[in-house]
């Protein structure tokens, strides 16, 4: 994915000849300022406004907003590596479940990440 | 660069008209992420032209630049937008982006297995290739019609595919 893309919000609603006025009041927002500024990743979109992107384009919100998930991803996944850190040493039933959960997230999002990279 | 990072390169063509300019902004060979036509009504058309491909190009900083290769025998654009295809080279330049002249016969080539005989021909095939395009494609023009402003933005969206044809070969 190149740098200067924030989000695929200009491309998917130009596609589909939505100005961004429209999309506004679709998104349920007064001025078309705020689409401008999430275009152009000068603003983050909220959860509303990913989630009604999905809506609306049919486009899961990975792919819609893929700097913003990258984002999320790394933060999350840093949390998770920390807390099998935390339980490593535990050996009840319950921490096994927690690794085993833990260690199912970290290899989906390596797996996924090599395949969006072409490893 | 590989073959594949070639064909994955960002590419930014532009076509520029009497009226104002036309720009595609290619992710990919099959994927516009962008894309649009300018209106200029000033007096110093090619000033303002210059400005908005400017901030084009710093907001994207592409691989590649692509226009019409004007110097080339049979080229038909005017004395004006000669002057600004040398502008936009030399603002590539500045920004250190590959700049790639296509000629008019290489985007016929392109386009030869769709049986293309005119530019509007070219623009149904590429509203084909690329249906995010497709909306925007102007009615057939008749002889009396002067040519219509959205025409420019499938010239930039050919320069661009025809780029990428010979990136392929």
């Amino acid at each position: 994915m190149p740098s200067f893309i924030h989000d695929y919000l200009r491309s998917h609603r130009r596609k589909w000849a939505i100005t961004q006025k429209e999309l506004a009041f679709l998104l349920g927002h007064k001025s078309p300022t705020h689409i401008s500024r999430l275009e152009q990743g000068k603003r983050i979109p909220s959860k509303d406004v990913v989630l009604a992107c999905e809506v609306l384009f049919g486009v899961p919100a990975r792919s819609c907003f893929p700097k913003l998930y990258a984002e999320i991803e790394e933060t999350v996944l840093a949390r998770a590596a920390t807390l099998y850190e935390r339980i490593d040493n535990e050996t009840s039933k319950t921490a096994i479940r927690k690794k085993e959960f833990l260690a199912t997230a970290l290899k989906r999002a390596i797996t996924r990440n090599n395949k969006t990279e072409g490893v | 660069m590989n073959h594949q990072e070639h064909m994955q390169s960002t590419v930014l063509s532009i076509y520029p008209s009497s009226r104002g300019y036309a720009y595609v902004l290619f992710e990919s060979a099959e994927n516009p992420y962008d894309w649009g036509v300018k209106d200029i009504r000033k007096k110093n058309k090619n000033e303002a032209a210059l400005e908005g491909i400017s901030t084009l190009i710093e907001r994207y900083l592409p691989d590649y630049l692509v226009i019409e290769d004007h110097t080339e025998k049979g080229s038909r654009r005017s004395t004006r937008i000669r002057r600004l295809y040398r502008m936009i080279s030399n603002v590539a330049l500045k920004e250190g982006i590959e700049i790639r002249r296509v000629p008019r016969e290489a985007i016929f080539k392109c386009f030869a297995s769709d049986g293309v005989k005119k530019k509007s021909d070219i623009a149904r095939a590429i509203a084909r290739e690329l249906p995010e395009l497709a909306h925007r494609l102007p009615p057939a023009r008749k002889i009396w019609m002067s040519e219509d402003p959205r025409q420019g933005l499938f010239d930039a969206a050919a320069l661009g595919v025809a780029f990428y044809t010979t990136l392929r070969l």
